[in-house]
């Protein structure tokens, strides 16, 4: 499993040493020294820059990079997640085939039901399952 | 352009997914949630955890 958060205040990767050791590839700017303190056993920095990619667009690039290069599951992980217990049963047993993603915050303004399927409408997709609930990419995998 | 200024569907990635996810083209991709206060607590004021999230919960 390839599991990496995108870099900021070190939250992720500190949180997922403390709930299990998993194996976990940090992307970040090599130029952040408080990335630094990510490094535990299980924790190895990609210092690498992604080949494109930048912004929210990173996410699907790395994913991408990381399949390519041979891992069987990528996890992305949001650098403002706090890891509280062991993840893995979460993605265990899955068919490699299913995609994880989390289900949208339930605030007003932000539109947490798909209706039929109104985003995939508005970008002129013809529908063909309608969601319980919008996602949020934060821990896509 | 601001983000709540922004079209529903091009407010962010995870909406252009949302659309992926439900479209025609990708409706045979299996697809597991992690369920809002059951496996992830989002930072989003009274609306990150709200009591009939952990009233759900609690009934799991």
């Amino acid at each position: 499993m390839g599991a990496f958060p995108q870099g900021g205040p070190g939250k992720p990767g500190s949180s997922l040493s403390r709930h299990g050791d998993q194996p976990v590839l940090s992307f970040c700017q090599p130029s952040i020294s408080s990335m630094a303190k990510w490094r535990t056993p299980q924790v190895r920095l990609q210092a690498n820059r992604l080949r494109k990619g930048y912004s929210w667009n990173v996410k699907p690039q790395a994913i991408m990079q990381l399949l390519d290069a041979g891992f069987d599951e990528v996890i992305w992980i949001d650098s403002d997640v706090f890891v509280t217990r062991d993840i893995r049963p979460l993605f265990h047993a899955l068919d490699e085939a299913v995609f994880v993603a989390t289900e949208h915050s339930c605030s007003l303004d932000r539109y947490d039901h798909d209706g039929a399927g109104r985003r995939a409408q508005l970008w002129q997709l013809s529908v063909g399952r309608v969601l319980p609930a919008s996602l949020n990419s934060g821990v896509p995998g | 352009m601001e983000w709540l200024k922004r079209p529903i569907h091009m407010q962010g990635d995870q909406d252009v997914l949302t659309a992926l996810l439900s479209s025609t083209e990708f409706a045979h991709i299996p697809l597991k949630t992690l369920r809002r206060s059951k496996h992830i607590v989002q930072f989003d004021g009274v609306w990150g955890y709200t009591t009939a999230g952990a009233a759900a919960e609690s009934a799991w």
